[in-house]
């Protein structure tokens, strides 16, 4: 691993009590280095706890979670860079992990635009304010856009081409510009991207690609079988925490290792694979997302159609990261996770 | 080298090893029986990376699947660059590139010279698939010499071949194009099968093939950085016209157009 020249001592999460978030705090708890953990997040611990089946008892909460302090703010909200600056100086953050992003499309596009942009500005403009040593965000290789003229494998030196017609797509694409600009204007605040693969997989979590590859039936597009590739995510949380105690600055891809073709994905996860026409896909998507059926915008039978892999050595050469999971053992994993 | 996106088994230009495994037999009973190829000038391959510039015809890229078998049956991988015509079309694009065929840019063969795999370019392009059979054996233009910069940038020699008969198994008679109007899809190819046999209709005709394989040139030998871009159209011309003559003595050559089975 790369000798690491400042490993925080206070690590500020927002979003921290996401998908990744909670995965991360976990990581830290172990981490004898880190002292204080202060977990943002728009929905109340309390509430968490309780969801994720822990009793209510402080006592049981403090000795479950040492070193956690949690602190409830809406990042989208007027005054929230304010109010995140205050907090991250008070308790003396030195890092700052910025999570604060949905990890599914979801109908309230107004909102979605909010907590992905408004919300990242915010922080920024927080971790500058505080101001943070080191801050790291996490992307998604989604933000490459599944383009049929794409590379058999994207690096970094790519452009993020989007998605025309999704938002949320964009708003990731936004996210990594606004925090491209803010290191340029802000050469004190070291600041990492990282691009994470398609996430697979983790117990109790549905993700997007989760919920999509462990219908019964997965409808895919009758004629194209790109190839993917998949992140567990407790990779994807190593790989934060890898950026966060690592020097690197600028976009890194976190990508899966190996490849296979949707179609033996779906083989492989014993699912019933349903090609459907193209046309009818994107008109039956569309109808389903309208009526609020289903959560995938039509754009997405893009994703389904084209590769967007993308190449992880940029990042294992900076700070030393391997991912633990192949596509074998993410999909033998998954397929027994989610056995029907 | 992107080592960590390879898989066991699967290939991240998405070559499928299984279906040489699955369809190797056919294949190669198609090459043989059928076709009955007859390669020559296989000493001309060098050891290292090269480019293999052939001529392009067909209505379907046959010849980027006799290529990639031919090499198969001799331990030898070759990598057909096809146009994005066939590699984004449903089903046959996916086909293709289980085979080993990929998308043809720069980035992408940049990339398979790097791992010291030979690409096949086919410099006509789309063109050279959609002309029709009354023109059969007649190269068209090689556009802008884009492989022979790509043999420049990757320091790989270019070695032309021949290939005869591709537009015999699967003759383009006419193209309908007034169904396809605004979608990607530029025109749906008429042959003697297709489409009236639906998917059976990409069945090759019992043609007979040959390749003849010419000597490498070398071309940082012939050009230079300082080079202008008519000097690499000239080259690009200049091997245009050697598989063009080429071809023109196979054809000659050749005892009879289409075989019938068993026979030679």
């Amino acid at each position: 691993m790369v000798k690491l020249s400042h490993a925080p001592r206070v690590v500020a999460l927002t979003g921290a009590f996401g998908f990744l978030g909670r995965r991360l705090i976990r990581l830290l708890i172990e981490d004898e280095r880190v002292e204080t953990i202060v977990a943002i997040d728009v929905r109340d611990p309390r509430e968490l706890l309780r969801r994720e089946g822990h009793p209510e008892d402080p006592q049981v909460v403090l000795r479950e979670f040492p070193k956690v302090s949690a602190h409830q703010l809406d990042l989208a909200e007027r005054g929230a860079d304010r109010r995140l600056a205050e907090i991250l100086s008070s308790e003396g953050a030195d890092a700052l992990c910025h999570l604060a992003f949905l990890s599914n499309p979801t109908h309230r596009e107004e909102l979605a635009h909010e907590v992905e942009t408004i919300g990242t500005m915010h922080a920024l403009y927080a971790a500058q304010a505080a101001p943070v040593k080191r801050l790291v965000m996490s992307s998604s290789t989604i933000a490459y856009g599944a383009h049929p003229d794409n590379p058999a494998w994207l690096t970094e030196e790519h452009p993020l081409r989007g998605m025309e017609g999704s938002r949320y797509v964009q708003d990731k694409v936004d996210a990594e510009q606004q925090l491209e600009r803010f290191a340029l204007e802000n050469p004190g605040v070291s600041c990492i991207a990282l691009r994470m693969s398609a996430m697979l997989g983790g117990s109790r979590t549905r993700n997007f690609w989760t919920r999509y590859l462990t219908r019964k039936v997965v409808p895919t597009v009758m004629g194209y079988d790109p190839l993917f590739q998949f992140l567990y995510p407790d990779d994807a949380v190593r790989a934060l925490y890898f950026a966060l105690r690592s020097d690197a600055t600028g976009a890194y891809n976190v990508a899966g290792q190996g490849v296979l073709p949707l179609s033996r994905v779906i083989e492989r996860l014993a699912r019933t694979n349903l090609p459907v026409p193209a046309t009818w896909f994107s008109a039956t998507l569309a109808s389903l997302w309208n009526l609020q059926l289903m959560e995938m915008p039509a754009v997405f039978m893009q994703y389904l159609r084209w590769s967007w892999v993308c190449d992880g050595k940029k990042f294992r050469d900076a700070v030393g990261f391997e991912v633990q999971y192949d596509i074998d053992t993410l999909l033998d994993l998954v397929a027994r996770e989610f056995d029907r | 080298m992107t080592d960590a996106l390879e898989d066991v088994a699967f290939d991240v230009f998405g070559k499928d090893p299984g279906f040489g495994r699955r369809f190797g037999k056919v294949l190669d009973a198609l090459i043989e029986q059928v076709f009955d190829l007859d390669i020559e000038g296989e000493e001309h391959l060098p050891d290292g990376p090269y480019i293999l510039v052939g001529n392009h015809a067909g209505a379907f890229p046959w010849d980027a699947v006799v290529l990639i078998r031919a090499f198969e049956q001799r331990q030898a991988v070759i990598r057909p660059l096809l146009e994005d015509a066939i590699m984004t079309a449903p089903f046959l694009g996916t086909w293709m590139s289980r085979l080993g065929c990929v998308r043809a840019s720069q980035e992408n063969a940049l990339r398979i010279l790097d791992r010291n795999e030979p690409v096949a370019v086919f410099p006509e392009g789309f063109l050279g698939l959609s002309k029709v059979y009354r023109h059969r054996y007649k190269l068209v233009r090689f556009g802008r010499g884009g492989f022979v910069r790509l043999a420049m940038k990757a320091g790989v020699p270019l070695v032309p071949v021949a290939i005869l008969g591709a537009e015999d198994t699967a003759p383009l008679l006419t193209k309908f194009r007034f169904l396809f109007r605004g979608t990607f899809v530029s025109y749906l190819p008429v042959t003697p099968l297709f489409p009236w046999l639906g998917p059976l209709g990409v069945l090759p005709l019992p043609a007979k093939w040959k390749i003849r394989i010419l000597p490498p040139i070398d071309v940082g030998a012939r050009l230079d950085d300082n080079s202008s871009s008519a000097d690499v159209t000239e080259l690009a011309q200049s091997i245009h016209d050697q598989i063009q003559s080429s071809l023109d003595e196979l054809e000659d050559s050749r005892p009879a157009r289409f075989r019938l089975l068993g026979g030679s």
